[in-house]
């Protein structure tokens, strides 16, 4: 860090001082200029300095569940499997030498090359793969994120040193996700298990977790608690050697204070809020440092409505497409977000199906007429919808369940409220802590909720949320159910053909869309910032960090700028992204 | 009656972290993908984080442990909650203890000058900006510290204790490194406590020199240097002492906001994760240490009265 320690000068007047004005941006296009063949150009003693949001809660990929821990994987893991930027199933060759389905997908073997290494020189042999899918399946061992999909696996054998031989509970065209599970080294954790068999309450397995010996091309060398973690390349690495010689994580979770360090100089990368992108990121300042980059993450937020009948008004599907016509998107992508985001087509990825639009559009017209037709009309004396019962007139309205702390939902829901009350609707909302808002969602009390979903790499992801299945003990806290879309999962997760499956997928969305048990209201882009002197960045749809090969392909030029320093462009900043219409 | 306070705090805090709705079974839901958490997950959890035994039954475990000074270990990453909180300590004492040295140092000279002037200019000028400053909330000083010596200047590192290489730096450079870390957070920590109590000190030595004593003092011939430090000063530590009982142990809990904009490694930091995540034990093993610093700095109070004042060592 360059910190110099002047003498003070008087400091009247510096609060005047003209900070982050000006519009100057530099080019961003540089940012993704792929590591050179030409090592020479390349910087191979610099350091990279990263930031976390919060510490990981372990380095053992077994028990990885966040997305910090994760982070981690691609760069202390070489796995045999990896995701591309992608997004894409991809055979790692630098650890496989070869992989084939048997059996009309019931199995597959899997031939490991033959000079893998841990990083303490033990040879990496078909018994850690074993060993590892054992521990995943191990209802001692707490492996929430590794256990899903692994599960499918009912045998794994080591047919010799160098091979496995998987066995599936089914045909399943998920089966290649089956296989890609994290690996640990037998010899490190098994003689610790004996005392410990959750792998978290000895301080022997604590250390192993703590201090991972792992085959990637980086090595943990320092864990300053609360501070930083720095993560050193393994020069005995046999594969293609990574360009920076020491990654350097700072622990800052205020995205206030991480804006600041970018901009001092103390960190190459951070991801953005929305309002950083849009308001922060503008000044001279910033443009002197580096450069903020946008690209497609397949994040959606949504509002999930309980189907389950404890609010009699959102057990209809007519009610909750007049609902999702009540979402004004264009005004809460405007105002909310900057203009950043996209208006939600649907919740798959173009990729998984045909592309083709499915949200319903803002029409409140349309909603009323949706509403009177399910019975829910506007009484004479209030302006509020009722509906007259059995029991009496029930009021039309829902109390809507947001996360404290997050600085967008508030806004959303006033918007949504707003058009809600011109069709006589009431909405309340109720901030949750995180904690609460999950309890309340698995026990299924709530009328509503606003949360945000990912997609995975494969579109049968959205079983956990859509399918009959996941309804009482699953992700599915809508308690959502269509005999036709659980028929259409359990087609689709079984077709190998990838146009067939698609159209599959693409009838599961059209189905869902039409019943309506959540409404998706705007897709999240990846924001990022990154400073000048960062190279070969790629943008998967989970951003930067998560994809191969990810930090391992980043670098820095040896020289200031090798190429020739760009021009300040004056004007709106530049996206350098494919998508770039920022504002 | 200091065990049964004990006990009380940590009932009473067990009982409410318990009692209030969120887990760390849920809490902790939201993981890598799709981020949900299943029911079937969520009951994995409870049973691993032991949450399925009866309340009563579950601090009596847990007391058992603590009196063997086991306090079990952090749900968040396994380590022992003693280890997890002492490497928060060591960065919360180094700023606060520092702080409230160098306070004292600043605010009893000055509140003496100004008490001795009272009325004077620089007794208003004094009072004004001790109400000035303690009217500024510390993180809006601390933004405009970064933003200017960290940020425009870069004079003074504004993140975290330590420097990258801190592990092969030699001594001084190690000593030098972490005092410059530590200047902007120790800035902010050290106004807020310095006007809060010049104005107290300040107002006590008024009331002290008003004695009769004090005056006596004065008519036999005594210089005014002689009478404050043998009679007026003595004489203020008694509140001074009482006030700073009461400071200490509320400085020493770490401030969440100035250790999150700061990235400190602090105490605030670590109790606001652990409230977020749910750590049970963290928290309590927290709240033990809290009570035995309110407790224990009560009793060293209660000892330093009876130093520095006779009436109360007879009494």
């Amino acid at each position: 860090m360059s910190c110099r320690l002047r003498t003070i000068p008087i400091l009247v007047g510096l609060l005047a001082f003209p900070y982050g004005a000006g519009t100057i941006a530099f080019g961003t296009e540089r940012v993704f200029d792929a590591l050179p063949d030409d090592r020479t150009l390349v910087d191979e003693g610099a350091t990279l300095r990263c930031r976390l949001r919060s510490e990981p809660s372990s380095f053992n990929p077994i028990l990885m569940f966040t997305a910090i821990d994760a982070q981690f994987d691609y760069l202390l893991w070489d796995r045999p499997f990896v995701l591309n930027d992608r997004l894409e199933w991809t055979i790692n060759p630098r650890v496989v030498e070869s992989f084939e389905f048997n059996d009309n997908h019931l199995s597959a073997t899997l031939t490991l090359e033959t000079d893998l290494r841990w990083q303490d020189d033990v040879p990496l042999t078909a018994a850690d793969i074993v060993f590892s899918w054992q521990r995943i399946l191990d209802d001692n061992v707490l492996a929430r994120k590794a256990r899903h999909g692994t599960d499918q696996i009912v045998q794994c054998v080591a047919v010799n040193p160098m091979q496995v031989r998987f066995t599936f509970k089914d045909a399943l065209a998920t089966n290649r996700w089956s296989v890609d599970f994290p690996i640990i080294p037998k010899h490190v954790y098994e003689p610790l298990m004996n005392d410990d068999s959750t792998m978290q309450r000895s301080d022997g397995c604590v250390r192993a977790n703590r201090h991972p010996v792992g085959n990637g091309p980086y090595r943990l060398t320092e864990w300053a608690s609360g501070e930083r973690i720095v993560l050193t390349r393994w020069d005995d690495y046999r594969g293609p050697k990574p360009a920076f010689a020491k990654i350097v994580y700072r622990v800052i979770s205020d995205n206030n204070a991480a804006l600041l360090a970018f901009e001092a100089g103390e960190i190459d990368e951070m991801s953005l809020a929305p309002r950083q992108y849009a308001e922060d990121c503008v000044g001279q300042r910033f443009a002197s440092r580096g450069v903020k980059v946008r690209g497609e993450q397949w994040t959606n937020y949504y509002i999930g409505w309980n189907t389950r009948g404890s609010n009699s008004f959102l057990t209809d599907p007519r009610v909750r497409r007049a609902l999702g016509m009540s979402v004004n998107r264009p005004l809460m992508n405007g105002r909310v977000f900057f203009g950043l985001f996209r208006e939600s087509s649907g919740f798959f990825p173009n990729a998984f199906t045909n592309g083709e639009r499915r949200a319903t559009s803002f029409n409140l017209d349309l909603a009323a007429k949706l509403l009177d037709a399910a019975g829910w009309r506007v009484s004479d004396d209030d302006g509020r919808r009722y509906r007259s019962t059995d029991v009496g007139k029930v009021r039309a309205g829902f109390v809507l369940n947001l996360v404290s702390g997050s600085q967008t939902s508030p806004h959303v829901a006033d918007i949504l409220r707003s058009d809600l009350a011109k069709l006589g609707i009431e909405m309340k909302t109720q901030t949750l802590e995180w904690s609460v808002f999950n309890e309340r969602n698995l026990a299924h009390e709530f009328d509503a909720f606003l949360s945000a979903w990912t997609c995975g790499p494969d579109p049968d992801e959205a079983r956990n949320l859509f399918h009959s299945n996941a309804a009482d003990t699953g992700r599915n806290y809508v308690g959502y159910k269509n005999p036709k879309v659980d028929a259409l999962f359990d087609e689709g997760v079984r077709e190998t053909d990838a146009t067939k499956r698609a159209e599959i997928y693409d009838q599961i969305e059209r189905t869902i869309v039409e019943d309506e048990p959540c409404t998706f209201l705007v897709e999240a882009p990846t924001l990022w910032a990154f400073g000048h002197r960062v190279r070969g960045v790629t943008l998967s749809p989970r951003g930067p960090l998560h994809s191969f090969p990810g930090i391992r392909g980043w670098w820095t030029p040896n020289s200031p700028d090798p190429m020739g320093t760009p021009d300040p462009i004056d004007g709106p900043m530049q996206t350098g992204l494919p998508d770039s219409d920022a504002p | 009656m200091t065990i049964p306070t004990f006990v009380g705090i940590v009932l009473i805090t067990f009982l409410l972290i318990h009692l209030s709705p969120g887990s760390p079974a849920s809490g902790t839901a939201g993981g890598f993908g799709d981020g949900g958490i299943s029911s079937v997950d969520h009951d994995r959890l409870r049973t691993h984080f032991e949450l399925d035994a009866p309340l009563l039954s579950r601090f009596g475990r847990w007391l058992t442990r603590v009196i063997r000074f086991d306090f079990g270990r952090s749900f968040a990453d396994g380590r022992p909650v003693s280890q997890r909180i002492l490497e928060r300590l060591y960065p919360t004492l180094l700023v606060t203890l520092v702080t409230i040295m160098i306070g004292l140092c600043i605010v009893i000279p000055i509140a003496s000058y100004a008490a001795l002037h009272a009325g004077k200019h620089f007794d208003r000028i004094i009072l004004g900006a001790c109400v000035g400053f303690y009217a500024i909330p510390p993180y809006i000083v601390g933004m405009v510290l970064i933003l200017i010596l960290g940020v425009r200047f870069e004079w003074l590192p504004f993140s975290g204790l330590t420097s990258e290489g801190y592990s092969e730096m030699r001594l001084w450079q190690k000593f030098v490194d972490i005092i410059q870390h530590s200047v902007l957070i120790g800035c902010c920590f050290l106004y807020p406590l310095v006007a809060y109590l010049v104005p107290f000190v300040r107002a006590t030595m008024l009331s002290v020199l008003n004695e009769d004593f004090v005056r006596a003092a004065f008519a036999r011939g005594l210089t005014k240097r002689q009478v404050v430090f043998r009679h007026v000063l003595p004489n203020t530590l008694g509140p001074l002492l009482t006030v700073m009982g009461l400071i200490v142990p509320a400085v020493l809990g770490g401030s969440v906001v100035l250790e999150v904009m700061f990235a400190w490694p602090g105490m605030g930091r670590l109790l606001y994760e652990s409230i977020h995540d749910r750590d049970y034990p963290v928290i309590m093993g927290m709240t033990v240490l809290s009570a035995v610093i309110v407790l224990g700095v009560t009793l060293v109070v209660d000892l330093l009265h009876a130093w520095s004042d006779p009436r109360v060592r007879y009494a």
